[in-house]
């Protein structure tokens, strides 16, 4: 499998272009004709609201607002519910989350649905209203930071690499970093996964996860030139060796992300039903995919690449 | 090493594993009114797992429905409905209402950056209909807190909230104040003579009647209307150092001199105090009995988080971040339920167990006794990661549960090499315990590797980034040199385990079939 992969090594990496710039297209599509290059999620995109409120004296636990709500609102789609409870200065607060696409002439009537069913239980206090939210864009910032954290440790690994393995695998593991990351983004813009601050962290991870990997591989190759048994074997035979032999690592790793993920996600979906829940395990699992293809499939093919440059130079 | 220190360690370890377990996730009453809550109850949680505290900033003549259907008809006819929000442009100050817009809109992105420079773990500021501002930070509550085990520190983090809601979102002028009318300046005075009074009164402003102390008594600015306060005021940060929150405000020389005299005048004053006022919020109380003359003042605050409110909302102020539209005071922070739903920390923990156990029981199934030595690292190393999200006060959210499992995956991924290394050498026919030596002599620097690389990127990610990465970064430092410890901990009981029984047992389904090899 390894040798195939090495022996297609070219068209390995075409894919991996091929996957950002599909990314990348479809990211720049929809800044200019949707809601952005990312799905940006509740963090930084804009919002309806139904907002709910009913007195104390009138709805003293705050249960017939979430009664009348639910029978109201449950059949619009809100991707989030909150209840806050009263205090001596303000009502019980009852809000449903929609988003900007969301009918304002259906939340309209629900809104008069909700007045109606007011004016039956007689409770004068209480109001209901649609509010529309603008976000304030200002979150680029904390993923720009994020970003050149992990463009610092990345070029760092790669210094570390030049002088502990070869140049050849620091420039690899380099490309690797990019890959992953530019994989990440692409796989986000094309599901259109709502897009969090967490997924700047999922960044962050997918990248430690590949330098895990990477450090696994690029050690195993070392150690596979260094033996004195493998001086007249094929340079190639040897690198897809080493990727064949930690392909059980990274297989192990990325099996047992996936399955925490997975698990992570059923149980939050049991306290939470509702598809705003699973955005932050899907964007997670794609960043599980970018390792897996980046260190399954580019790095190998990248090193065996640069390793052919090299044999060629030389 | 004998069968019995064997069995001492290994029974010692286990038990040590188990109380520290007992102590980490297990809450219970005790006795009537007591009751333990458990380290895991009281780690502060994200917004994902107990919700936010917001509020809305109406700016004068803006009001919502609910204060709305509370006025009388003749009270409802001077506003208009504006989306959700009913306005009264005569009550603004405000020509038409897209003027008002665009100076909420204005206000919202200073508000903003000032959320951003205070490097909260998540938050959110929209506008809502155009005419009112409405932020959010998570409520930080711990699990105990938030199902009401822990009514003190439910107190303490909603206040907490509300503070860093009221403080961030404070508007008008910056002023120094006093409460005392007149003050009789002291002897050592240089300006005036010896008992002379300076009658306060002469600085009247329009926040002398706003309730700035909350006990309804007058202020009075130290300076006259016309002198920016601003202007004396290089930066304003804070930092902590040996357990001191410090706010920290770099003086302009205009500064210097101006608060060398405000200062002297404070000291003489009975109350002996200048209160740093934004608007009618107040946000600093110096006590001063002597005169200042340096380039700095520093003050210390009673947390971090209240001094780091103190100093964001101050060196916004400080730095033309003033708010341009006067908005009604913010009379109540809400706090919403857990947008995760109400069982999502609980069932977050469940799900962390649910996986340890799943990897625990793969690494005994698949190794072996040596995958239950690797079970029980796997357990030391979680437990590591709750104690140290307790100590270091770390908000755990999604990003900061993902960074545990990348922790234990880099654990899994050393150990995994260790173990191919292991299983390589049984199958030359090596002993178990010349196997185990041999693959961790040949994978020391390569295990050592990942560690570095991880721990480099750790620092990067904690020391540069903000907020939930930053905390990701944080927890990702403390697991790296966790999991480096443990590798070899591990390889400590492995040495323990295997002594007694030398030469007996297999491998991962490898057989020893050379004997003698032991080296």
């Amino acid at each position: 499998m390894m040798n195939k992969i090495l022996k297609l090594r070219h068209i390995a990496l075409i894919v991996s272009v091929i996957i950002i710039a599909i990314g990348m297209a479809v990211g720049t599509v929809c800044h200019f004709v949707s809601n952005g290059f990312f799905n940006y999620g509740a963090e930084f995109a804009s919002y309806k609201s139904i907002q709910i409120t009913t007195s104390i004296p009138e709805d003293v636990s705050g249960n017939k607002a979430k009664k009348i709500a639910e029978d109201a609102l449950s059949s619009l789609g809100a991707y989030e519910v909150h209840f806050s409870e009263g205090t001596a200065t303000a009502p019980n607060t009852v809000t449903y989350y929609f988003p900007m696409s969301a009918s304002d002439d259906e939340l309209a009537s629900a809104v008069e649905d909700i007045k109606a069913a007011f004016e039956q239980q007689k409770m004068e206090d209480a109001s209901a209203g649609v509010l529309k939210q603008t976000a304030v864009p200002d979150g680029g910032w904390q993923l720009g930071l994020a970003a050149i954290a992990v463009s610092c440790a990345a070029f760092l690994q790669a210094v570390y690499f030049a002088f502990r393995y070869k140049p050849g695998m620091a420039l690899s593991s380099l490309c690797s970093q990019a890959t992953v990351v530019g994989i990440y983004a692409a796989l986000l813009a094309i599901t259109r996964c709502p897009v969090g601050i967490q997924a700047a962290a999922f960044a962050v991870v997918a990248v430690a996860v590949t330098m895990i990997c990477n450090g696994v591989f690029f050690s195993s190759v070392k150690n596979a030139f260094k033996d004195e048994s493998n001086v007249k074997a094929d340079k190639y035979e040897l690198i897809a060796g080493s990727a064949a032999s930690t392909a059980k690592v990274n297989i192990a790793v990325c099996v047992a992300l996936a399955v925490a993920i997975v698990i992570f996600g059923v149980f939050a979906l049991i306290a939470a039903p509702g598809a705003a829940t699973l955005s932050a395990y899907l964007a997670s699992l794609i960043a599980v995919v970018a390792c897996a293809f980046t260190f399954g499939v580019f790095t190998p093919a990248s090193y065996g690449l640069l390793s052919a440059i090299d044999k060629s130079n030389n | 090493m004998s069968k019995v220190k064997s069995a001492i360690i290994t029974s010692l370890v286990v038990i040590a594993i188990i109380v520290a377990a007992v102590f980490g996730v297990a809450s219970y009453n005790i006795g009537a009114a007591g009751r333990y809550n458990s380290i895991a109850a009281n780690i502060p949680l994200g917004s994902e797992f107990t919700g936010y505290v917001y509020t809305t900033a109406y700016p004068e003549g803006v009001i919502p429905a609910d204060r709305y259907v509370a006025l009388t008809e003749e009270e409802q006819s001077s506003y208009e409905a504006h989306g959700g929000l009913y306005v009264n442009l005569g009550d603004s100050g405000y020509d038409t209402v897209e003027e008002l817009e665009s100076a909420v809109a204005g206000d919202a992105k200073i508000i903003s950056s000032r959320f951003a420079a205070r490097g909260l773990a998540d938050y959110s500021v929209t506008v809502t209909d155009g005419l009112a501002i409405t932020a959010a930070v998570p409520s930080g509550l711990t699990y105990a807190a938030y199902t009401g085990n822990s009514s003190v520190d439910r107190s303490n983090a909603l206040n907490a909230a509300s503070t860093t809601l009221g403080y961030l979102l404070a508007d008008g002028e910056l002023t120094l104040r006093t409460s005392d009318a007149s003050i009789t300046l002291g002897s050592d005075d240089e300006d005036d003579s010896s008992g002379s009074a300076v009658d306060m009164t002469r600085f009247e402003d329009e926040y002398t009647d706003a309730d700035v102390l909350g006990d309804g008594s007058k202020t009075y600015s130290f300076v006259s209307v016309n002198e920016d306060v601003t202007e004396y005021f290089n930066s304003v940060s804070s930092f902590t150092f040996g357990g001191a929150h410090v706010v920290n405000f770099s003086l302009t020389q205009t500064g210097r001199e101006r608060i060398n005299y405000i200062s002297t005048l404070a000291a003489s004053s009975s109350s002996q105090t200048i209160y740093v006022c934004v608007g009618s919020t107040r946000l600093l109380a110096i006590t001063c009995t002597s005169t200042i003359d340096s380039d700095t003042l520093q003050f210390t605050m009673e947390t971090a988080s209240a001094a780091s409110d103190v100093a964001t909302a101050l060196n916004s102020v400080v730095n033309g971040g003033k708010l341009s539209a006067d908005y009604a005071d913010i009379e109540s922070a809400l706090a919403t339920s857990a947008a995760g739903g109400d069982l999502a920390a609980v069932l977050a923990l469940v799900s962390f167990v649910v996986v340890l156990l799943v990897l625990c029981v793969c690494a005994a199934i698949k190794y072996k006794k040596l995958g239950g030595v690797l079970s029980m690292s796997f357990v030391i190393l979680s437990l590591v990661l709750l104690y140290a999200l307790f100590i270091l006060g770390i908000q755990v959210s999604y990003a900061v549960v993902a960074t545990c499992g990348l922790v234990l995956v880099l654990f899994a991924a050393a150990n995994l090499v260790v173990l191919g290394e292991v299983r390589a050498q049984c199958a030359k026919g090596k002993t178990m315990q010349a196997a185990v030596k041999d693959a961790y002599k040949r994978t020391l620097l390569p295990v050592l590797d990942i560690h570095i690389v991880i721990l480099v990127l750790a620092i990067f990610v904690a020391s540069v980034t903000h907020g939930a990465v930053a905390a990701s970064g944080l927890i990702l430092v403390v697991g790296a040199i966790a999991s480096y410890a443990l590798y070899w901990f591990t390889r400590l009981m492995w040495f323990v385990l295997s002594a007694p029984q030398r030469n007996k047992f297999a491998f991962g389904g490898f057989k020893r079939e050379v004997y003698g090899d032991d080296e």
